[in-house]
Parts: C-alpha cells; sequence; structure tokens
C-alpha cells in the first residue's frame, strides 16, 4: 500500500491541487485570481519533487500502471511545460479572455493530471480514465472563450472524433480481452488468432491517431485549431500528443508487443509514413494561420510514432531530445501568436508581415522556433530529425530516411513562407502594436535557450536524465 | 641594361596613364603634349641602347608557372634576327608617334588618352615580342597585339563600321591564337620546354602525328594574325581605324609578326614537308589574288591594304621554299615603304577628305617634298631598281624561278605585274608634274620628319641592303645582271605600258579581276557562319534552357501545390464529410494491408 | 589558434551593427572587420612561411564533442586549399560590402536607409560565417551546419532585397511557368532556397550514410562503406547541384538575376564552389576509387556545362544572365580540371576556383555601378559607356578581357594550366587533342559574348544622351584592388603554387 501512495505521489499532488482550486474559487468570486495560478504553480513543483524521488521501474496496482524512467521524465517534461501554458492562459491584460480565466486554469489541471495518468498506464481502464479525464477538459476549453459559435463548431468537430476515438479504444479494450482474459495491454496471440491481435491493435492505434493528429483521426485538427481560443493552443497541440505518443512508445518497446502482434511494425510505419508525406503537402498552400500550423503538426507527429519501432534502450535520449525540442518550440511558436491573434477566425499568414518592425523580439523568438520546427542545425530541431534518420537508417536501410527526408525538404517550403513574411516589408492590414509583458518575455527566452543548448550540444539531455 | 630597356619599354605606356591621371586631376595647369612626348623619349632611348651596344646585352629569363613539374620561364634574347627587328619596329614607332602628334591634336584628351595608351602599349609589346625567344611570351605578346589593334580600330567609334570592323578582326585573330595556343601546349608535352631552339631541336628529331597537327595549329593563328588568305577579309575592314595606326600595326609590325615567328621556326619546317607546301601555297594564292584585287580596288588605303597581303604572301613564298632570310629579309624593307605610303595616304586623306583615288587624281604635285617622298615610296613599292623594295623582290623571285615549276613561277610573275600595275596606277594617277599646289602642302616638320626618315630609308637601297647583310650576317649568293636586268626590264616596262593604257588593261583584265572579287569578298560566308552557327545555336540553346529545362525543373513543385490543392478541398468542414472520408480511409487500409500481408 | 577566430569576428560586427544607430558605423564596420580578419590570415600565411616551407603540417582543432556515439564532433582543420579559399571567401564578402554602400533608395528616409543597410550588411556577416565555417571544417555535421547557415540569409536577402523581373516564356511548359509567376523575387528566392535545400538534403543524407557506415562524421578517419555508390551518387547531384552543373543549374540565373549585387557576387565568387568544396574535401579524397570510375560522366557533365552555358549566355539581353552563364561556364573547367588527377590540373581547377571568384565579383560588381547609374542591365538598352563613363568602361572591359582568359590575367593562367593538364591525362592521343578543344570552343564562344557587350553597350555611340557621370571613389578602390589582384596571380602565378605546395597529392587517382 505504501508504496502504491509513493508511486502515485504525484498524480496525488496534482489532485489535491485541484480540490484546493474548487475550494478557492468558492471563497473568492473574482474571475481571475492570483492564489490560483499560485495554487498551480505550487502544486506543479510539488508533484516535480516527488517525480525527482521516484526511481526504478515499478509496475503497481496489479501491473495496471509503471513508473520508469521514461515516464518520470516525460512526466517531467509535461509538468514543467504545463507552466507555461498556464501562465499564457492567465492574461491579465486580455478583457475578452478574463472571465474564463479560472475555468481554464481548472480544466488545464485537469486535463494534465489525465495525462500524467495516460503515460504510467499500462490497462485499458486507467488508460481510457486517462484518456477521458485528459480529452473531456479539451473539449470544454476549445467550446469556451470568445469567439463563439465558431468555437463550438470546432469543439463539436472535436467531441466528434474524440467519441469515435473512445469506442474505438474500448472496441479494443474488449477485443483484447477476449483474447487474453485479461485487461492488461498485452495484444497477446497466443491464445487465439494473429488477426484478433492486429484488428485490435489496429484500433487500439486509431484512437491513439486521434490523439496526435495523424492520418486518418486528422480531420479534426485544423478547424479545431482554426476556432478554439489562441492561448489554450500551447497546451492543446503539445501536452495530449507527447502523453500518447510516449504512452505508445513505452508500450511498443517495452512490452516487447513486437513478438504478440505480427505486423505491428508495418502498421506504425505505414501510418506514420503516409501521414508525413501527406501533412507536409497538405500544409504547403494552406494561407490560414492556425490552420497551416495545425496541419504541420501532423509530419512531427508521423515522425515521432517512428521511435515506437526503435529500441528503446539506444533511442531512450533521442526520444527525449525530440519531445523537448517540439514541446518547447510549439510553445514558443503558439504563445507568442496567440498574444496578437485578435481573435479573428479569418488569421492569415499575409498578416505577419512587417512584425520585425512591430516587435523584433516576438519576430526572433518565432523565427528561432519555426527554424527549429523546419529542422536547421544549431535548434534542438536538427538533432531530432538527425537522430531519427540515422536509427532509422540502421536498422531499415535506405528507404525510410529518404521519405522522412523528402517530407523535411517539403516542409521547408512553409515554414520558409512564415519567416519570409515577418521579415518582409510591413503592409497596410497587419497588426498594430502591442506589448507582452515581462515574465511572458522570460519564459519565451528560457525556452528559446533550452532550444538553442540543445541545439549546441544535445548530450544535455542525457546529463539532465541521468538525475 | 637589359633590365633597363625593359624598364623603359614598361614606362612608356605607363607615363601616359601617369600623365592622364594628372591630367584629370588638375585639368587647368597641364598641356596635352605628354600624351606623345613622353613615350617618344623612352622609345628613342632604348632604340639607342639597343643600336650602340647591342654586343653587350644578354638573355633575360624570368620564371614563370609550373607545367608539368617543370617550371617554363620567358626568356628574351637579344640575337641579332630579334634586334634587327626591334630597330625595325622602333624606328616606325618613332616616326609614327611624331606624326600622330600632329595627326591626333584637335581630339579631346579624353580620345587623345585612349589613341595613345594603346598606341604604346602595341610598341612596348610589339618590341618584346621581336625579343621574346620562347613561344610563351610569343603568344603573350602576340595577344596583346590584337588587343590593341581591336582598340585602336575602333577608334573613331561615331562610325559603326569601324566597331564591328575591330570586333570582326578581334574575333578572327582570337580565333587563330586559341588555335596557336592549342598547338603551344601540344608540342610541350611533347619537348619539356618551350624555347625556340630546344623545340626546333625537338621537331628535327621528332617528326610524328602530334607534332604536324600542332604545326599546322600554330600555322593557323599565323594566317589569321597575317590575314592571310582565307582570312584576309579583316585587314581591308580594318583600315576604318586612324591611318597612323594603319600604319604602323597594320602594315609594319602586326601584320608581319607571323612571318617572323615562322622564319625562326623555319629550320624545323624545313623537316615538315606538308607544312612547307601549306606556306607555299597560302603565300601564292594570297599574293596573286590581292595583287589583282588591288589593281581593281579604287579606295587609297584599300589599294594599300591589299598590297600589303600580297606582299605578305611574297615573305611566305620563301619561307615555305626553304629560303627564310629572304622573307626575313621582304619583311624589312616591306616595312619602310609600306608605312611610308600609309603615312603619305594618311597625310592627303587629311588634306582633301577624301579615300577615292579618282577624287584624288592629280592632287598631289611632284615638285612639293611630299609628291617626291610619294613618288619614292611608290617606285619602291613597285620594285624600281635600286630602291629598296626591289633588291627583296628580286632575290625572292630569282630564287623562286629556280627552283620551282613553271607554273608556280607563273602565277608568281603574274602576281608581280599586278604588283607594278597597281603601285604605277597609284603613282600616275595621284602625282601631278605641274609646278602647284605649294600653298595647300605647307612644310609641316611633324608630317615631314617622319616621312623623311621612312623615304631615306626606302630610297637608298644598297645602304639598308648592307646594313642588314652585315647585321645579320646572311650572305645572300649574288644575282647575275643580266636577270637583275631582265627584271627591271620587265618592270619599267609594265609600268610605260600602264601609264598609256590604263584603261585597255583594266577592260582587258575584268575576267581575272571578277575571278579575285569573288574569291576576297568572302565575307558573307563568315557573317553567315556567324548567324547560323552562333547567333542561331546560341537563341535556341538559351529558348531550351529557359523554357523546357526550367519548365521541366518547376513541374514537380507545380505537382506538389496542386495536390495540396486537392487535399485543402478534402478538409471541407463538415462532419458528415470527416466521417465518410475517415470510414473510407479505414476499409481502405484494412483490405490493402489484408492484400499486402495476406493475413 | 588565432585563425580559428575569424569565424568569431563577424559575431562582433553583427553585434556592433545591430546596436549601432549611426549609418557609417554601418557602412564601414562589416568591412573593416572583414578587412582585419583578411589581415589575420595573410599574416599567417607569412609568419608560417608556408609558401616557403615544405612542412606546414594542417591545423586541426576539436571544440568539443556533441555525439560520441557517432563522433560528431565541432572540429575544424586548415589545410594549404583553404587557406586559399578562406582568402577568396573574404575577398568576396568585402567586395559583396563594398556593393551595399551604395545602397540607398530615392524615395528612402534616413532610418529606413539605416534599417536596410543594417539588415544586409546582417545578412552578409552571417552568410560569411556560413562560408569561412564551410570552408575549414573537419566535420561532416559541421560541413552540413554551416552550409545551412549559409543557406537562410540568402533567402531572406533575395525576398527582401531583390529585383523583379520579367520573363517571358514559350514551350510545353508555358503554363507551370505562369503559374509560378517567373522571375518575380519571391520565385528567385523560394527556387534558390528550395533547390539548394534540397540539394543539401542529398548531401546530409549522404554523409549521414557514409559517417553511420564508418562509425565516425569525422572526415580525417571516414572511411567509404558497403553502398557506396548509391552515397556518390547522393553527394553527385547535391554538389553538383551547389555548382550549377548540367541539367541542374538552373538556379543560377534565376538567381542572379533576381538578387541584389551582393547576392550576386557572393553566389558567383563562393557560393557556386561549395560543390567544388565538397569534390575536394569530401568526395574526391575519401571516395576516391568511385569517384574515378565515374570520372567519365562528370568530364562530360561539364563539358556540357562550358559548351551550353556560353552558348546561352551569347544570346541574354540581361548583363546578369549574361554573367551568370559565363560562371556557369566557367565552373566547367573547374571539374574537368579536378578529373585529371594531374599535379597541373588540380592546381589549375585550384587557380580557376580563385581566379573565377575574383573575377565574377569583378563582373557583377561592374554591372551593379551600371545598373545603379544607367538604371538597367539591358544590353539594347545601354550604349556609349566608352565617351560618357570611361572608367567604369575600362574596368568592365578589363573584365571581360580576363574572364576570356587573356595573358598575364589570373585567367589565362588557370586555363593554360587545365589544358595542359586535360592534354597530359589523355596522353598524346587524338582523344586528348578533342578534349583539349572543349575548353578552347569555350573560351572562343567566351570571347565572342564578351565581345558583343563590349561593342553593343562601351563602343557604340549613341550621340543623343550626353550626360557624364562615372564610378565613385569606393567603387574605384575595390576594383582596382580586384584588378591588381587578377594581375598579381596572372603575372606571378609562381606564389600561389608554392602556397600549394603538394596539395594535390591528397586529389589524385589512388
Amino acid at each position: 500500500m505504501e508504496n502504491i501512495i509513493n508511486s502515485l505521489l504525484p498524480e496525488i499532488s496534482i489532485a489535491i491541487t485541484l480540490f484546493l482550486i474548487l475550494i478557492n474559487s468558492l471563497i473568492d468570486h473574482k474571475h481571475f485570481s492570483k492564489s490560483n495560478s499560485m495554487l498551480i504553480i505550487f502544486g506543479i513543483f510539488i508533484s516535480i519533487f516527488f517525480l525527482l524521488n521516484q526511481s526504478g521501474s515499478i509496475y503497481y496496482m496489479n501491473e495496471a500502471l509503471v513508473n520508469n524512467e521514461f515516464t518520470k521524465a516525460v512526466k517531467i517534461l509535461i509538468l514543467a511545460s504545463s507552466l507555461v501554458s498556464i501562465c499564457f492562459i492567465s492574461k491579465k491584460n486580455d478583457e475578452l479572455y478574463s472571465k474564463i480565466v479560472g475555468e481554464y486554469s481548472l480544466l488545464l489541471v485537469m486535463s494534465m493530471l489525465g495525462a500524467l495518468i495516460t503515460i504510467s498506464a499500462r490497462e485499458f481502464f486507467t488508460l481510457i480514465l486517462g484518456l477521458e479525464l485528459m480529452s473531456i477538459p479539451i473539449y470544454l476549453m476549445t467550446a469556451m472563450g470568445p469567439k463563439g459559435n465558431i468555437a463550438v463548431e470546432g469543439a463539436t468537430k472535436l467531441f466528434f472524433f474524440g467519441t469515435l476515438s473512445t469506442v474505438l479504444i474500448i472496441f479494443a479494450a474488449v477485443l483484447n480481452f477476449g483474447m487474453t482474459n485479461s485487461t492488461l495491454i498485452s495484444f497477446d496471440n497466443s491464445l487465439s488468432s494473429d488477426v484478433l491481435s492486429i484488428l485490435s491493435f489496429f484500433f487500439f492505434f486509431l484512437s491513439i491517431c486521434f490523439k496526435t493528429g495523424l492520418i486518418p483521426m486528422h480531420f479534426w485538427l485544423s478547424d479545431t485549431y482554426q476556432s478554439a481560443p489562441s492561448n489554450i493552443l500551447p497546451y492543446l497541440s503539445t501536452i495530449p500528443k507527447i502523453a500518447v505518443i510516449s504512452l505508445l512508445i513505452s508500450l511498443v518497446s517495452t512490452e516487447n508487443l513486437y513478438n504478440n502482434i505480427p505486423y505491428i511494425k508495418n502498421i506504425i510505419i505505414i501510418f506514420s509514413l503516409s501521414s508525413i508525406i501527406y501533412g507536409s503537402i497538405l500544409t504547403l498552400k494552406q494561407k490560414n494561420l492556425f490552420r497551416l500550423l495545425a496541419y504541420s503538426g501532423i509530419p512531427h507527429a508521423g515522425m515521432m510514432i517512428l521511435f515506437s519501432i526503435l529500441n528503446m534502450q539506444i533511442s531512450y535520449s533521442f526520444i527525449l531530445i525530440y519531445f523537448t525540442f517540439y514541446i518547447f518550440s510549439n510553445l514558443c511558436l503558439y504563445s507568442s501568436i496567440s498574444n496578437f491573434n485578435k481573435n479573428q477566425f479569418e488569421f492569415y499568414v499575409e498578416d505577419l508581415k512587417g512584425l520585425y518592425k512591430d516587435s523584433p523580439f516576438l519576430s526572433i523568438i518565432i523565427t528561432i522556433s519555426v527554424l527549429s520546427l523546419a529542422g536547421v542545425p544549431l535548434t534542438a530541431g536538427f538533432w531530432g530529425k538527425f537522430n531519427i534518420v540515422i536509427l532509422i537508417y540502421q536498422e531499415y536501410g535506405i528507404f525510410y530516411p529518404s521519405i522522412i527526408l523528402a517530407g523535411a525538404a517539403i516542409g521547408f517550403f512553409y515554414y520558409l513562407k512564415l519567416i519570409r513574411f515577418i521579415f518582409s516589408d510591413k503592409n497596410i492590414n497587419s497588426l498594430d502594436k502591442f506589448d507582452i509583458e515581462l515574465e511572458q518575455k522570460l519564459i519565451l527566452s528560457v525556452c528559446i535557450a533550452i532550444i538553442l543548448l540543445i541545439g549546441l550540444n544535445p548530450n544535455l539531455i542525457d546529463i539532465l536524465s541521468r538525475f | 641594361m637589359e633590365k633597363l630597356i625593359f624598364i623603359l619599354l614598361l614606362a612608356s605606356p605607363l607615363s601616359v596613364v601617369v600623365f592622364h591621371f594628372i591630367k584629370l586631376k588638375f585639368n587647368k595647369i597641364i598641356i596635352h603634349e605628354g600624351y606623345f612626348t613622353l613615350p617618344i623619349i623612352f622609345n628613342s632611348i632604348s632604340f639607342m641602347m639597343l643600336l650602340f651596344n647591342y654586343e653587350s646585352l644578354n638573355k633575360l629569363e624570368f620564371s614563370y608557372i609550373k607545367i608539368h613539374s617543370s617550371l617554363i620561364s620567358l626568356i628574351f634574347s637579344f640575337n641579332n634576327f630579334n634586334l634587327l627587328m626591334c630597330l625595325i619596329v622602333l624606328v616606325i614607332s618613332i616616326c609614327v608617334l611624331i606624326y600622330s602628334y600632329k595627326f591626333i591634336s584637335n581630339e579631346s584628351y579624353q580620345r587623345k588618352f585612349r589613341y595613345s595608351i594603346f598606341l604604346n602599349i602595341f610598341i612596348s609589346s610589339m618590341v618584346l615580342f621581336s625579343l621574346s625567344d620562347d613561344l610563351l611570351s610569343s603568344f603573350i605578346f602576340w595577344e596583346f597585339l590584337g588587343l590593341c589593334s581591336f582598340f585602336l580600330i575602333a577608334y573613331y567609334n561615331s562610325d559603326v563600321k569601324a566597331i564591328y570592323s575591330s570586333t570582326m578582326a578581334f574575333w578572327i585573330t582570337r580565333f587563330g591564337d586559341l588555335f596557336f595556343l592549342m598547338g603551344l601546349i601540344i608540342i610541350y608535352l611533347g619537348s619539356q620546354s618551350l624555347s625556340i631552339s630546344s623545340i626546333n631541336n625537338f621537331l628535327i628529331n621528332s617528326n610524328n602525328y602530334s607534332d604536324n597537327l600542332a604545326l599546322f595549329f600554330i600555322l593557323i593563328g599565323i594566317f589569321t594574325k597575317c590575314a592571310q588568305y582565307p582570312f584576309t577579309i579583316w585587314l581591308p575592314r580594318a583600315m576604318k581605324g586612324p591611318t597612323p595606326v594603319s600604319a604602323l600595326i597594320h602594315s609594319a609590325t602586326m601584320v608581319v609578326a607571323g612571318i617572323f615567328l615562322l622564319f625562326k621556326l623555319s629550320s624545323s619546317i624545313e623537316f615538315y614537308p606538308f607544312i612547307k607546301d601549306t606556306i607555299f601555297y597560302v603565300g601564292l594564292i594570297t599574293s596573286l589574288i590581292c595583287s589583282i584585287y588591288a589593281f581593281y580596288e579604287n579606295d587609297l588605303k584599300g589599294i594599300l591594304a591589299y598590297s600589303t597581303l600580297s606582299h605578305i604572301g611574297f615573305m611566305l613564298i620563301p619561307i615555305g621554299n626553304s629560303a627564310g632570310e629572304m622573307g626575313y629579309f621582304h619583311l624589312y624593307s616591306h616595312s619602310f615603304f609600306k608605312s611610308l605610303l600609309f603615312l603619305m595616304a594618311g597625310y592627303l586623306i587629311l588634306k582633301f577628305n577624301e579615300t577615292s583615288i579618282n577624287k584624288l587624281s592629280g592632287k598631289l604635285s611632284f615638285f612639293t617634298p611630299y609628291g617626291i617622298i610619294f613618288s619614292i615610296a611608290c617606285l619602291s613599292l613597285a620594285g624600281v631598281y635600286p630602291l629598296t623594295g626591289s633588291f627583296s623582290k628580286e632575290y625572292i623571285i630569282i630564287d623562286f624561278i629556280n627552283n620551282r615549276s613553271l607554273i608556280d613561277s607563273l602565277i608568281l610573275i603574274i602576281s608581280v605585274l599586278f604588283t607594278c600595275l597597281y603601285s604605277s596606277k597609284l603613282f600616275f594617277s595621284i602625282i601631278n608634274f605641274k609646278r602647284i599646289g605649294h600653298d595647300i602642302f605647307k612644310k609641316d616638320i611633324f608630317y615631314l620628319l617622319p616621312m623623311g626618315i621612312l623615304a631615306f630609308f626606302s630610297l637608298t637601297g644598297f645602304y639598308t641592303f648592307n646594313f642588314f647583310k652585315e647585321f645579320t650576317n646572311i650572305n645572300f649568293k649574288n644575282i647575275s645582271t643580266i636577270e637583275l636586268i631582265s627584271l627591271q626590264f620587265f618592270v619599267i616596262f609594265f609600268i610605260t605600258i600602264n601609264y598609256f593604257f590604263r584603261d585597255k588593261i583594266r577592260s582587258y583584265s575584268e575576267i581575272t579581276i571578277n575571278i579575285a572579287k569573288s574569291f576576297i569578298e568572302i565575307e558573307h560566308i563568315y557573317r553567315h557562319i556567324y548567324k547560323k552557327i552562333f547567333v542561331q545555336m546560341g537563341s535556341f540553346v538559351g529558348w531550351f534552357d529557359r523554357n523546357i529545362i526550367d519548365g521541366f525543373v518547376n513541374f514537380l513543385p507545380y505537382i506538389m501545390v496542386n495536390t495540396s490543392n486537392y487535399f485543402q478541398k478534402i478538409q471541407d468542414g463538415f462532419i458528415r464529410g470527416y466521417a465518410s472520408k475517415f470510414l473510407i480511409l479505414i476499409i481502405l487500409s484494412i483490405i490493402l494491408f489484408g492484400i499486402t500481408f495476406n493475413v | 589558434m588565432i585563425l580559428f577566430f575569424i569565424l568569431l569576428l563577424p559575431l562582433v560586427s553583427i553585434v556592433t551593427l545591430s546596436i549601432s544607430k549611426n549609418i557609417n558605423v554601418i557602412k564601414f564596420n562589416p568591412i573593416i572587420t572583414m578587412g582585419i580578419s583578411l589581415g589575420i590570415i595573410i599574416y599567417f600565411i607569412f609568419a608560417q612561411q608556408i609558401a616557403s616551407n615544405g612542412n606546414f603540417d594542417n591545423l586541426y582543432i576539436n571544440f568539443y564533442t556533441l555525439i560520441p556515439a557517432f563522433d560528431v564532433n565541432m572540429s575544424f582543420n586548415i589545410d594549404r586549399i583553404s587557406i586559399l579559399l578562406l582568402i577568396l571567401s573574404h575577398l568576396t564578402i568585402i567586395t559583396a560590402f563594398f556593393s551595399t554602400l551604395n545602397f540607398k533608395l530615392i524615395s528612402d528616409t534616413y532610418e529606413q536607409n539605416l534599417i536596410r543597410h543594417k539588415q544586409i550588411n546582417i545578412l552578409i556577416s552571417l552568410i560569411s560565417i556560413g562560408i569561412n565555417g564551410l570552408i575549414i571544417s573537419n566535420n561532416l555535421f559541421v560541413f552540413f551546419l554551416f552550409y545551412e547557415i549559409a543557406a537562410i540569409p540568402i533567402f531572406l536577402m533575395i525576398s527582401t532585397f531583390g529585383y523583379n523581373l520579367k520573363r517571358e516564356v514559350s514551350g510545353p511548359f508555358t503554363a507551370i511557368l505562369k503559374f509560378f509567376n517567373v522571375g518575380s523575387k519571391e520565385y528567385g528566392s523560394y527556387k534558390i532556397t528550395i533547390y539548394l535545400f534540397v540539394a543539401s538534403i542529398l548531401i546530409f543524407f549522404g554523409l549521414a550514410i557514409l559517417g553511420i557506415s564508418s562509425g565516425s562524421f569525422e572526415i580525417s578517419n571516414i572511411t567509404t562503406g558497403n553502398n557506396s555508390v548509391f552515397v556518390f551518387w547522393l553527394l553527385l547531384i547535391g554538389f553538383g547541384t551547389h555548382s550549377a552543373l548540367w541539367p541542374l543549374h538552373t538556379w543560377a540565373p534565376d538567381g542572379h538575376g533576381t538578387a541584389p549585387t551582393a547576392g550576386s557576387i557572393i553566389f558567383a565568387g563562393i557560393l557556386m564552389k561549395i560543390g567544388v568544396i565538397g569534390f575536394i574535401k569530401i568526395l574526391i579524397p575519401i571516395m576516391n576509387e568511385i569517384t574515378f570510375n565515374y570520372s567519365n560522366v562528370i568530364i562530360f557533365l561539364a563539358s556540357v556545362n562550358i559548351v551550353y552555358g556560353a552558348f546561352t549566355a551569347l544570346r541574354q539581353n540581361d548583363l546578369k544572365y549574361v554573367a551568370a552563364y559565363a560562371s556557369l561556364s566557367h565552373i566547367g573547367y573547374i571539374f574537368i580540371a579536378l578529373m585529371t588527377s594531374n599535379e597541373t590540373g588540380i592546381n589549375g581547377a585550384i587557380f580557376q576556383i580563385i581566379s573565377h571568384g575574383l573575377i565574377i565579383c569583378l563582373l557583377f560588381f561592374t554591372v551593379g555601378v551600371i545598373y545603379r547609374i544607367k538604371k538597367t542591365r539591358m544590353i539594347s538598352e545601354l550604349s556609349s559607356m566608352l565617351d560618357y563613363s570611361p572608367i567604369l568602361s575600362y574596368f568592365f572591359i578589363f573584365t571581360a578581357f580576363a574572364s576570356i582568359g587573356f595573358p598575364l590575367t589570373s585567367g589565362f593562367v588557370s586555363e593554360f594550366m587545365i589544358i595542359n593538364g586535360i592534354y597530359k591525362y589523355f596522353e598524346f592521343s587524338k582523344l586528348g587533342i578533342l578534349m583539349i578543344s572543349i575548353p578552347i570552343l569555350g573560351i572562343l564562344l567566351t570571347t565572342i559574348y564578351m565581345f558583343r557587350v563590349v561593342k553593343d553597350c562601351i563602343f557604340t555611340l549613341n550621340s543623343n544622351l550626353n550626360e557624364f557621370f562615372d564610378m565613385d571613389n569606393y567603387e574605384i578602390i575595390i576594383c582596382f584592388i580586384l584588378c591588381i589582384l587578377i594581375l598579381f596571380i596572372g603575372i606571378y602565378p609562381n606564389f600561389i603554387q608554392s602556397i600549394l605546395f603538394d596539395s594535390y597529392k591528397g586529389l589524385v587517382m589512388k
């Protein structure tokens, strides 16, 4: 019992933070309360502290949950990054948001708890619990906000696919139970036929595709990103994806599903590579900024999924590099963009024109993060692509890396488009002047510093993950 | 001493540049004279040095570049042949410099600078060319000659014809120069050195395919520079340039530089019969056609140009006839009277502003200094004894007649005949024997001095002949008086005939003239080649590159962008559409999966 | 050791540029910085007596290790060839800076002018970091890294400061070309960047395969692995694209045409040499056997380059396109010479790299000045420059003569050495005479198109325009320096030959 408590301490601390927020919001009725965010930050630090104390890999609650180095690292990453999203949700200066900031912080903590549970889930019920706990607050957050009906429409699409994915994962669980008489995620085909295991894994994988926005579950991405209030995008675009992908990776590569499921690698490779190519080509001609960013997430998700067919022992630190770079680049990009989104539904790439003159700081932040997403050297993004290309080449030969690089080559095009508009001359209907707060500036520069440091020396992650 | 001469040679163009720079900065206080005075001084000093202590000079070597791990060096040697060439060049160039000081005097100083700088670069590089004793340095200064001629022909650039002819001249000569370069490289790989002597030894010893080819390439270079057939056309067109330039470059020095080079190589050419025959026949044909054409020509400078061509042909004939020194001798004697004629022509054209000799007929009185000088020049051109022109021509003709078949000799005789005809035509049409026109022809020292010097050399045949013999200590075998008298009779006879029945001769020789015309005027062929090959090929390749290759390059992004547009349409934003597409994709993927891995 | 800090010097100038508010500081600070680093290099040459003593050992430095597993280091190495390339790149960058001195638009206010100068100088400084690092890189990763550093600013430079051209299209692909609106500066910038980025992706992939298969990314201890033919083709296509090897060259004319003068100078002067540098640093030393197995292919493509570029340049109307195709055809000589695998040919290749760099810098600079003065680059609209802007036209004529390989200019030396090397490679055979006739034909065509330009733009006198203006003093200074260098190499080639003492030995067929 004690060790269960010990190993659940981070989640528990977050949950306690949640209750405290609820109580606190009973006490003071202000739309935004500083105490809330203080509470959240405090709780996050507490849980990070507990995480740092954990060590070794242990299965507990009848192997329903697991804690190991990898889950620990990813959890720390997620908590740290959610600090940034919290900070960008609670914008004092914005009248439109100030009504709902309280709800936002509450819901965000809730879905963060879900993410934490999802990462270390090894059993279907905990997994479904985690996923739902992670998704349902997101439905609400996207539906709220100043964009009105449009936001509701986007949330509806998200909700549709969310329920679909839930149905699929339940179906996968049923099949799995039929095969193995247990709810553990093993897809063990020893007792029954291959087809069942393949099918169950396939549906499981589809529901993961929904969270990560791989094809064929990518349809919701563009509309939701476009219509959602732009200050939850830093959260929406990073943490659910990372949580689910890390779950898949650790499942496939540590619980050795290779032996249980034939053709599992083929399934993963087909979907990931096709989404790399499809996403890159899809993004080429996109004018709307948020749709463009949404689409540009698809190839990255595909690449991250590809880690799951590699050997965990080798690719451990490489995965962390990729996660870190992806999370922090996206955080920088979306948080800077959410600053000057005038809550208009149509926000085009051309509107970035002359940003260089308006706010040099933001333009440099955006440039570096975009270059890092495009995978240019001296940024962390290069090492992400570099490592995965090398690993894939070592195990699978020339063909898959060439597809990845083709995707990168296409992706370079639309990432360059952003930079060009930022540095080109100002036109009439572009952004008016605005200021961002000091602590936001500080946080952004910290993120950029992390990206650049990892780009300069990728061993950093190795060193950190030794703790 | 040698170094000092080099410094002087380089100093004369440099002084012009410095002077021009000063003039640009302080326009007021400087007068225009510096453009010509300083070079004249420098050149005359180097002339004196070369003339008075040529025994004490010994060869210079500058190591230039390492090829095939052996160092090529530029060698400049002061042996007698080179020195004689230098002296000729310097004499004529000093005369031309003095002449053109007056000739150019009323131009703007920018144009004066342009004229003077390239003239001086030409003089220096020509002297260095004649001093150079290896093929690489010869090639280098050979190219510089072409450069200066290019700029000087295009000097009157308000006239489009001048620009065209200069460009054409440059292209043709450049074409030849590149062949020269190829031949040089081919030879160099065989004989690991480029100095003339070692190349001669090498060529004498090894006589294989590549050496023949190399010599042939060098010959092409020489023919283009000497404007031999079929590259004749650029020299008459080059007469668009200022006349002193024609006097220096296109009669005496540049166009005969190739002859000098061949003369240096003549000891090895002995052993290459194919090369010998090529030289011989090209020289013969050119001399024949051009002398006929010169008789037909009416433009004053045109006559001189074609006669220059035919005389260069005369110089080539003995070299192809294994008597190189005679060609050199003819070069030497020809340079004086031809440049003199050019200077004279320039004077006349300047005075009367006319170029056709029909307009100029009888304008020049015999009893003025100019008249006397002009008649000396004409008679020397015709080869009247004992003027300078006669000696070399006699030697060539007699040596030729003794060694060659009858038909060849006949051809040569005809060309000599026409030489007499056009020179006498020139003489009789320009000169009149009345004592008039002293007021027009004022005695002008800047014109009279250079012309007088050249007239002295072309008048005193014995003196120049002996000077040549002593300087180069070549001993010519004596000519028997009968041959001499018969030749002179031949010459005088035709001159007199031409005086009385000029029009009859014109009418009788109409056919030959037409033939010559059809041979000479092949400029349209060059134009055709340029248009058909270069222009059309260039436009086609340009079109191909811009539209086919570039279009094909743009093909892939085009497809991608259109696919992207199509994919955008899929994202239509309707849930039912999404659901249907999702279902289709799922079913498709399941089926595909089942097929591929036949589960 | 001091030599490795030339990479950091541009950073200093970037910082100064970004904080300074004075136009003159912004104009002249980068020039002075590059001058200082050039001075450091030249001091190094004379201090080490590289020209005189034979036993100069390469400077190798490894700052730190990035990925121990694959031996990915921040390591640099300087040898004789890379010293010369460094000097060339510095000269190119300095020329580019000089070309931005007259960068002011008439419409600009003081602040706008300030910002323009600031932006373009920062971009050029970034490019210089990339180029220099690329030249002295000793690690495949560093090679790729510095390439990328150079690539991004080029894109920004063209798309911000470029020119829009009108290009009439016909032929089967008309729809496509119209669709992309060819000739606009967006088109040019995207074309050059995507083209070169795809090429660099190929290079990166090839280098990665090389590095993995030999377990190390250090150029010095890489060995060719199993599927090295595939790698060879990847690298050949990549480097060939960088050096505009036919038929992968179409980025060059549009890039030059749409780029500002500084951009064109940098492309032609040093950026088109990246592929050649790749050949010298990676392809020939590491993949020696395979490269020389395919040497016929490379020689064929290079010959096509020479003749094709020259023919295309014959009928262009835009001076920049003429210059672009001229540099295209001159790049061909380098590739032929690199394949000759004897001392003369390879030294000729290095000479050609340097001399072509200098000459093309001068050519593009003069073209830029012509554009500044006459407000047009069309040959059909230019005339009578010899009478109304003499100094400019004398410089242009000098460039023309240098580019046709006129004796006593650097062009002659390099072409002479290259043709000798080719003839040596084919050892007396008839094929050898055929092969040397290709560069000769190239020189002839160069003569024709260069002097077509001289005839039409310089000599032809158009009497109804009579405004007399000429280059200003800075332009005269930099042009004069370049001319002196060209003449120096042409008159005293022994100096460079003694600097690359026996470095050809690494590049011959083993």
